[in-house]
């Protein structure tokens, strides 16, 4: 008795999905800006400036408001991780140089994505990062993180 | 040694909690701190636990700065390093900003509580590009000043003892204004400061409070994918609070340079120019690099000091490497400080005195020279060390320090210690910090 062609196929169309879930598993972080923010992409440096404190505004000059998850939080590692190469305790200790010497004060933290979706979507200036493509019409992704391979 | 009782001491530091409370509390009743737009409260701080043994210094006693007393003990100094630092910023606005913070460590028993007020200023940026800031700020000179006593921010135990130490200016009340912009990839920063300062220096022979009365300065950095240069040069006059026993010093060495023995007269005069009449004018100039190069952090800066003040004038500076493997940083750090002048000879006058002035009032003016002569060789600053250690992260806001400094003092050179004397001598400094920030 052959092996029915229909079956075979669904078999091949469950390894196939299989393995489109598993390489969407890896998530990217998405850089986001409110909506109504001239800028419409940034590098990576442009992020990384921005977030690291050496700049206070965008490309443009507008200010820009940059904004952080938990510290703690395994997406914020992973984020620093992919901006900068450093890990979460790098980043703490370049950020205790500039926040203690009364310089620039490290990204707002909020309490978590939700709260960062809502305040890139009330602050005209605001930039900030989330682990999912946010559908919401009001932020617009201007860079793609790709997290690094574990 | 303390002039003031211990309990003096404590109440000073339990003012300045008081202080800071009383500071604290009108803007905490408003805080929320997470989750906040522009307008929000944001309270933070850094301390400082460290233990140190220091072995061939007796009876002195090692600092990490001038304005430190006496470590108490030698075997297990808590009171080195241990600090902490409370911080609050109100951001008003996208413009405008206000931060205080307060700085608890061991100070001169002399010192008044409002020296443990690091900063609290107002802070105005019109443009992203330009910030001016009013009250009392930090003089942001050199690659560290500003952050010295924020352990978690550098591998060290502490910042270069020889190059850090002799710096009592850490807070000027007054005005600085900083330009930021870009060239290319280049980020670079230009400030400008001016205003005043009050610091108390911790002595042997007591605490002497200091008034700056006009400093000014000027820094110019330049980073660029992980370089960072930085040009400080500064400018300050400073007075002893007090200057009735400099006065009377310097009146008895004039009444000696008017005496019938030219010898005697010329060595007075040059004892005198050691000191200035008046005002005490120090200039700084300064210039550090630091890179960072994947795992590996390289840092080193070189100063010259120069003014009116023999003592204070020298050169300083430090070189440091550093391994990054893991969680874990190894580094060693070499640093000097070399006086430019060299040490006053003590002049032999009591024999060439007694025929002229008679054996007693001989014998006094040459206690006289003798002293002149000891007091600025002990303040003189001479010496070199090296230094090996390593930093471990322990978690993302905490992080332990074993450092051990091989310190070698030459003759006439115990400025940055307390209690020094001529001698030279070696010592060995084992130290373990824990840093943490919140």
């Amino acid at each position: 008795m052959v092996t029915p062609l229909p079956h075979l196929l669904r078999i091949a169309v469950l390894v196939l999905g299989a393995l489109a879930l598993a390489a969407s598993a890896k998530a990217d972080l998405y850089v986001v800006v409110n909506a109504a923010n001239p800028v419409k992409a940034l590098s990576q440096k442009e992020v990384v400036d921005i977030f690291m404190g050496r700049t206070r505004a965008f490309v443009g000059g507008e200010f820009a408001q940059a904004l952080d998850l938990p510290r703690d939080s395994a997406t914020r590692a992973a984020f620093y991780v992919a901006l900068t190469g450093m890990s979460a305790a790098q980043v703490n200790s370049y950020w205790s140089r500039l926040m203690f010497s009364g310089r620039t004060m490290p990204p707002q933290q909020l309490s978590g994505e939700p709260a960062m979706q809502e305040q890139v979507r009330r602050t005209p200036g605001a930039i900030g990062y989330l682990s999912a493509e946010p559908a919401d019409k009001n932020l617009h992704v201007v860079l793609v993180l790709k997290e690094p391979a574990k | 040694m303390a002039i003031f009782p211990m309990q003096y001491l404590g109440m000073k530091r339990t003012a300045a909690l008081g202080v800071a409370a009383t500071l604290l509390a009108p803007l905490m009743a408003q805080a929320d701190v997470t989750g906040l737009s522009s307008d929000g409260l944001r309270v933070s701080g850094y301390g400082t636990l460290g233990v140190s043994s220091v072995h061939g210094a007796d009876p002195w006693r090692f600092r990490r700065e001038i304005i430190q007393p006496a470590a108490m003990g030698q075997s297990a100094a808590t009171d080195i390093d241990t600090r902490l630092g409370l911080q609050a910023n109100w951001t008003l606005s996208q413009q405008w900003e206000l931060v205080g913070q307060v700085l608890l460590k061991r100070r001169a028993a002399a010192a008044s509580a409002s020296e443990s007020i690091a900063w609290g200023f107002a802070s105005y940026t019109p443009t992203p590009q330009w910030t001016l800031r009013i009250g009392r700020t930090s003089p942001d000179l050199f690659l560290l000043a500003d952050y010295r006593n924020v352990g978690f921010a550098y591998p060290w135990a502490r910042p270069s003892v020889e190059f850090y130490g002799w710096m009592p200016i850490s807070s000027v009340d007054g005005v600085d204004v900083t330009r930021a912009w870009e060239q290319g990839d280049a980020h670079w920063r230009a400030k400008a400061f001016a205003g005043r300062s009050r610091l108390t220096l911790a002595g042997a022979d007591g605490d002497t409070p200091v008034d700056g009365k006009r400093m000014a300065g000027f820094t110019l950095s330049r980073e660029e994918q992980g370089l960072t240069l930085k040009l400080s040069l500064a400018h300050a006059v400073t007075r002893p609070s007090d200057t009735g026993p400099l006065q009377t010093f310097r009146h008895a060495l004039l009444s000696v340079t008017q005496l019938p023995v030219p010898s005697v007269a010329a060595e007075a005069s040059a004892l005198m120019a050691l000191v200035p009449d008046n005002d005490f004018v120090t200039r700084y100039g300064a210039l550090g690099a630091s890179w960072d190069l994947g795992a590996w952090q390289l840092q080193a800066e070189a100063a010259k000091i120069s003014g009116n003040f023999s003592a204070s004038r020298a050169r300083y500076g430090y070189a440091s490497v550093a391994y990054r493997l893991r969680n874990a940083t190894l580094y060693t750090l070499v640093s000097a400080v070399r006086p430019s002048d060299a040490p006053t000879p003590v002049p032999a006058w009591e024999a060439t005195l007694a025929p002229v002035v008679g054996p007693a009032l001989a014998a006094l003016v040459q206690q006289l020279g003798t002293q002149a002569a000891a007091q600025n060789n002990l303040a003189r600053e001479d010496q070199q060390s090296v230094t090996f250690g390593t930093r471990l992260d322990l978690g993302t806001s905490t992080a332990l320090k074993l450092q051990w400094d091989a310190v070698r003092v030459r003759s006439n050179g115990s400025g940055l210690w307390f209690g020094g004397s001529a001698e030279p001598r070696k010592v060995n400094v084992y130290s373990a910090v824990l840093d943490v920030v919140f």
